[in-house]
């Protein structure tokens, strides 16, 4: 289990980053220690046992998927930071940047 | 106001109660410390002293009037960590993609904290996004140790340790509040997963994650856990935990030693100090029965690509679209997402990103995030199994004496190590408390950590406490070891 450069490129573009020259130097030496470490896992098998994604012992109770009238556009439009009308109003997309 | 130093949140509560000293004084003193500590401690990211003496005013007439629902705390100065969202106050969580971040509502820990006359002295330090070994990686730089500011801390412990809170409240993920107040001297509560709700609390580790609680004692920490607890509708995790009770007798409780965690890399005074509470703890009543974590060896690697699985998919919602940091100067819309991400976000942070994307994706030969969550749930059924044969595990909260910053760069592999005892915990979704327990030989505080059953805090407490009235670790202030 390694991290070369072209899965590195191909880890940043679906993380929407992109590293330093230096920070990627350095996640490549860490990343192969830890990944050596991990490893370790590699003994498992998977199959026959429903893994745990939480600790939690909830069960997941869904209401029936039912069309109700909504009363409540003013609260929402009340927390907005900024709205026009009836309407939350957002930045441009692309635009100068800085804070928002 | 000298005399307060050093007494805890239930006394001084005592004392608002009965009016030997008012709210405002409280919050006055409290300022005062903050002040003085500051400059070399750098706990706080933000202090709201208007808002506290506002807000003191309030709980003192509350008091004048005879309010009833006010709680043994009602009054007393705390701080929450940057993590816990406080309707129009900048919440950060450590990290310059929050920057200037006011959240429009409030984590439910800090309504009911403030349903019950609490009295908010500002937002804490902490690594960011909650990710870090103790502290160190705050965007906006590391608060300190109060007994050595070489050395790093999450703010929470710092301030609770030097006197400028009472308590505070923030977040356990990775374990560095935990591994903070062992440092610092303080104790500190992580509660079973589901007793306290996690709403308004920024998430990193979503399923790792829990309110952490940080008090001198760990009855400090036991009265703020009663006011926090209880099922929330907005946080579908939580659940009605049975009462909360630790007037429970040492005598008759079996406390597991795990023996292969004191092998090994331990640190000796680490060793030598939690082994001696161990004995303490024996001499008090209770009984040690050496066990054996489940699979001991597949814990760090679990929790690990757990943890960075979470945090990429958690993360991802910081795009620099909704709020936060946007990057200047970028042509098209997919720019604007990297660029934003790679300026605003720091290092450690990217790396976990990165890596909780390799783990997800199954690339690089092996599906380590499905082998993580089937050895989850095994570790979880090993829990079960270790508690049938004793109600409570003991152990070191860290494996090594914590490094001045900027000693050396901090790795991935700095992190994962310093995880090994505070990560069962959070993979099993248990309960853990850590109390003082001893000093090493540069005078930094060791603590050990309890680790119990489901729902089971209140032995915890009672062991806890039980190792506090018979020892004065707990009570040393900085500046009177080491140094």
């Amino acid at each position: 289990m390694k991290i070369d450069s072209a899965l590195l490129e191909g880890l940043q573009e679906r993380s929407r980053l992109r590293l330093t020259q230096e920070e990627r130097k350095d996640f490549q030496a860490g990343a192969a220690l830890l990944l050596d470490e991990i490893s370790r896992l590699s003994h498992l098998e998977p199959e026959g046992l429903a893994g745990a994604g939480s600790p939690s012992r909830c069960v997941n109770v869904l209401r029936e998927d039912a069309v109700e009238p909504f009363a409540g556009p003013d609260a929402i439009l009340a927390q907005a930071p900024d709205r026009g009308g009836r309407y939350i109003r957002v930045p441009k997309t692309v635009d100068q940047g800085g804070k928002v | 106001m000298k005399e307060l130093a050093g007494i805890g949140p239930l006394a001084l509560g005592k004392l608002i109660q009965s009016r030997a000293i008012s709210c405002v004084e409280a919050v006055r003193h409290s300022l005062e410390v903050i002040q003085h500590r500051e400059p070399q401690c750098s706990t706080f990211l933000e202090v709201t002293g208007e808002q506290a003496l506002a807000a003191a005013q309030k709980v003192q007439k509350r008091i004048d009037s005879k309010d009833e629902r006010l709680s043994p705390l009602a009054g007393v100065p705390m701080a929450v960590s940057d993590s816990v969202c406080v309707k129009g106050t900048a919440t950060t969580c450590g990290s310059k993609m929050l920057e200037g971040f006011r959240p429009p509502y409030s984590a439910t820990v800090w309504e009911r904290l403030q349903a019950e006359g609490g009295v908010l002295l500002g937002k804490t330090a902490l690594d960011e996004f909650i990710l870090g070994v103790s502290g160190e990686n705050c965007a906006f730089g590391p608060a300190r140790n109060p007994w050595d500011t070489r050395l790093a801390s999450e703010g929470s412990a710092g301030a609770v340790s030097c006197g400028e809170a009472f308590y505070a409240v923030g977040s356990d993920g990775f374990g560095a509040l935990r591994r903070s107040a062992s440092f610092c001297g303080v104790s500190s509560l992580r509660p079973t997963c589901g007793t306290v709700s996690r709403y308004g609390l920024v998430a990193g580790t979503s399923s790792l994650e829990q309110a952490g609680i940080v008090g001198k004692t760990i009855l400090d920490c036991a009265q703020v856990l009663a006011l926090i607890r209880g099922k929330d509708s907005r946080d579908s995790t939580t659940v009605e935990a049975p009462a909360l009770d630790w007037k429970i007798s040492l005598r008759g409780l079996r406390i597991g030693i795990p023996t292969a965690c004191f092998e090994g890399g331990l640190d000796p005074n680490i060793r030598q100090a939690v082994l001696a509470a161990s004995k303490q703890l024996e001499a008090l009543g209770a009984s040690l029965v050496p066990v054996e974590l489940p699979l001991a060896d597949d814990l760090l690697p679990t929790y690990y690509v757990v943890a960075c699985g979470e945090i990429s998919s958690n993360l991802a919602r910081y795009d620099g679209i909704r709020y936060g940091y946007r990057a200047k100067d970028v042509g098209d819309l997919m720019e604007l997402y990297r660029q934003s991400r790679s300026r605003a976000l720091g290092s450690q942070i990217k790396e976990h990103i990165l890596l909780g994307n390799f783990f997800l994706s199954g690339e690089g030969g092996g599906d380590y995030h499905q082998k993580a969550l089937h050895a989850r749930e095994l570790i979880r059924r090993g829990f079960e199994d270790v508690f049938t044969r004793c109600h409570m595990i003991l152990s070191p909260v860290v494996p090594t004496a914590p490094r001045t910053i900027g000693e050396k760069p901090g790795n991935l592999l700095e992190l994962y190590r310093q995880s090994t005892f505070t990560a069962p915990a959070g993979l099993a979704g248990l309960p853990a408390a850590t109390v003082p327990c001893g000093f090493d030989s540069k005078g930094i505080p060791i603590g050990f950590q309890l680790t119990g059953r489901p729902f089971g805090e209140g032995e915890l407490i009672a062991v806890a406490h039980g190792y506090q009235m018979a020892t004065d670790f707990h009570q040393r202030l900085p500046g009177e070891v080491g140094q």
